[in-house]
């Protein structure tokens, strides 16, 4: 997503957030409109569907300071049944990255 | 084991959940659901545009609080729909809005009529869904209901392949309707913390909005204000919380707000936010807006805290469980220096719209109707000029009377959504207060409302113009205005009359007062036309961008036209 200067992140910096889905697909068009809506960068987003439609998104976003409420956000879609914020480097994400190489 | 077509699952899934009445358009892609829908206890009104269809239902849904039901085919039905599931979204109105797909096989080929319907609602509805299988049904139109009431209500956008709709399915038995979760009530830990800050407080102030208006109890809202010795300010969404007469209630504030209650906002030092969302169009400028205040903000959508205001104590709730819960824990003291100076704000600072008393200017004829038709009535609006003048003097002494696109602002509401408040409440009056603009934008419905013979009163404020933004021309962009006057002007009577209403012309009455209570106390609908002149403004205004305490007032105003 290209954004323009005066939209760049006040601080600069990485915050991962790992969702559990009810429907994983579903979930990577809602998780990815709410971020477009709000103005988030979005770094990478790693879609891990599991037996039955659930399964988790790994999201990689600038840390402009408002990741808490995007958090929050997130956990209320419907198609989300939790949000986390995770520790970076996540191997999932640094991987499509090009950070490290994959766990 | 029961076994049914999509379509009949649908349409006895809404008759399950007590929907007697759902509004659309049919087209190729919806016509199972049709068929479906006229086989159960359900009216289908059929309304002359999908945008029409959309505000109709939220209409109903406004004065009913529980989801409503649109229907739109696909394709150009679905987009007409867009607009109304916005709005519906902006201020958080429970609607099921089901739309019509072409056939699975045919998802992807830019078939006739085909459109990204789920695509296209993401971003403007609470939640959506494509639904690929007949069975899923069972699961989805419950939770569709579900979702559109619980927690902050909102659209729910269900988007059918047609042949899904035709598609047989075999299944144990019909699920149970969907039903809200219960409402939400804040950690003890966080209402104790907001109590104190409350109880510290020595001029407090209570912001209400459109949460408090739907669900907290006024009298709640009274004993609290009483409790911290506070005024009551509305949002226009809030409006009808308390009546205007009562003694807590300050007005409504924001861009067109009453002075007093703009003023107030700069010198509290609490506010208590109930229901609101700290709207640009409330606040004004934002890093202004209460700029030595403590904020607690009671919202049952934890994506509001902190969104547009950082908050001291978020109270993640239901309004009206939230006080009831607080109220206790707030010891009642008297502050007579903050007592002293609302009383002194409102003693220096009233609300004095011109006109009152002449029924043919727009401020007087809004109390002389709203005289005529008692407090029991609906209003409607839509969006403008009109809207702030309804907003200012509208005597509402309840919450749910006064209908308005609030959020998204949308011209062409105003008609529509008083036809779905005369269905959804028969017999009681409606008002709808538009202006020639916004009537155009959805005049079409006029044809449906003639068709339903429905007690709603059209009050058509005819300047010629886009009044609120010739006024922000004048104000703002150097009295040029491009684009805001229309050349032609229809003749509104004369088309009412063509719809099949019976009309009036107050330019041509003898007797303006008279002819407008014969017109108010006949059966069935009416279109009331007023001139006013497009250089009538309305005050205060809060300049873009500015604080809420530096409005432009009549009085010293040099007109910039």
């Amino acid at each position: 997503m290209s954004m323009p200067p005066d939209a760049m992140p006040a601080r600069p910096g990485r915050a991962v957030l790992e969702l559990a889905t009810r429907d994983a697909l579903a979930a990577v068009r809602h998780v990815t409109a709410l971020l477009v809506r709000r103005a988030y960068p979005l770094l990478a987003l790693a879609c891990l569907p599991a037996a039955g439609g659930s399964g988790r998104l790994v999201v990689a976003v600038a840390d402009d300071g408002r990741v808490p409420r995007l958090a929050v956000e997130l956990a209320h879609l419907p198609e989300v049944s939790s949000a986390r914020l995770e520790e970076w480097p996540l191997p999932d994400l640094a991987a499509l990255l090009g950070e490290v190489p994959a766990a | 084991m029961p076994q049914a077509t999509g379509a009949r699952i649908i349409a006895h899934c809404l008759a399950r959940q007590g929907i007697t009445t759902v509004t659309g358009i049919p087209g190729g892609a919806n016509l199972p659901l049709f068929d479906a829908l006229a086989a159960e206890p359900i009216r289908i009104i059929l309304a002359r545009h999908e945008q029409g269809a959309g505000f109709i239902s939220q209409g109903m849904a406004r004065v009913t609080g529980r989801p409503q039901v649109c229907v739109a085919t696909s394709g150009p039905g679905a987009m007409n729909l867009l607009t109304a599931i916005a709005d519906a979204k902006a201020d958080s109105v429970p609607l099921v809005c089901l739309t019509g797909q072409v056939a699975r096989g045919l998802i992807g080929t830019d078939a006739f009529q085909e459109v990204d319907v789920y695509g296209l609602t993401i971003p403007i509805a609470k939640h959506n869904y494509l639904v690929r299988r007949a069975a899923d049904l069972l699961r989805v139109i419950p939770e569709a209901f579900r979702i559109a009431a619980s927690g902050r209500p909102g659209p729910v956008v269900v988007d059918l392949p047609r042949d899904v709709q035709t598609e047989e399915v075999l299944f144990e038995a019909w699920p149970e309707p969907g039903r809200p979760d219960l409402p939400a009530a804040p950690e003890p830990a966080e209402l104790t913390k907001a109590a104190a800050l409350l109880a510290r407080a020595e001029r407090p102030l209570l912001y209400c909005g459109g949460g408090a208006a739907r669900s907290a109890d006024p009298e709640a809202v009274a004993a609290l204000a009483d409790a911290l010795d506070a005024p009551v300010l509305t949002t226009l969404m809030g409006l009808g919380l308390l009546p205007p007469d009562h003694p807590r209630n300050l007005g409504m504030l924001g861009m067109h707000g009453a002075p007093a209650a703009n003023i107030a906002l700069a010198s509290c030092d609490l506010l208590l936010a109930v229901g609101a969302r700290f709207d640009d169009r409330a606040t004004g400028d934002a890093k202004r807006f209460c700029p030595d205040a403590a904020v607690v903000h009671i919202d049952i959508d934890p994506t509001e805290h902190h969104k547009n205001r950082r908050a001291r104590v978020a109270l993640a709730g239901d309004a009206g469980r939230t006080l009831e819960a607080l109220l206790p824990l707030v010891p009642a003291r008297p502050r007579p220096d903050w007592a002293a100076h609302i009383a002194g704000l409102r003693r220096d600072h009233p609300s004095t719209p011109p006109g009152l008393d002449d029924v043919k200017s727009p401020y007087g004829i809004l109390t002389a109707i709203a005289a005529a038709v008692g407090p029991e009535a609906i209003v409607t609006t839509d969006v403008g000029q009109g809207q702030m003048r309804a907003a200012q003097v509208w005597p509402c002494r309840r919450p749910g009377r006064f209908l308005t696109s609030g959020g998204l602002g949308t011209m062409g509401f105003g008609l529509p959504a008083a036809i779905g408040a005369a269905l959804a409440e028969p017999g009681t009056p409606v008002v709808s207060v538009v202006g020639d603009g916004g009537l155009l934008m959805n005049v079409q419905e006029l044809a449906t409302l003639a068709e339903l013979d429905l007690p709603v009163k059209v009050l058509v404020l005819d300047n010629g113009c886009l009044g609120l933004v010739r006024q922000q021309q004048a104000f703002f962009c150097g009295g040029r205005f491009p684009g805001s006057t229309f050349d032609a002007r229809p003749d509104f009577p004369a088309l009412a009359e063509a719809f099949g209403l019976a009309a009036l012309d107050l330019e041509h009455a003898r007797d303006p007062r008279d002819a407008l209570q014969t017109a108010l106390a006949a059966p069935g609908p009416t279109l009331i036309r007023l001139v006013v002149d497009p250089d009538a403004y309305v005050y205060p205004m809060v300049p873009p961008g500015a604080a809420n305490n530096e409005m432009i007032l009549e009085e010293n105003h040099v007109h910039a036209a």
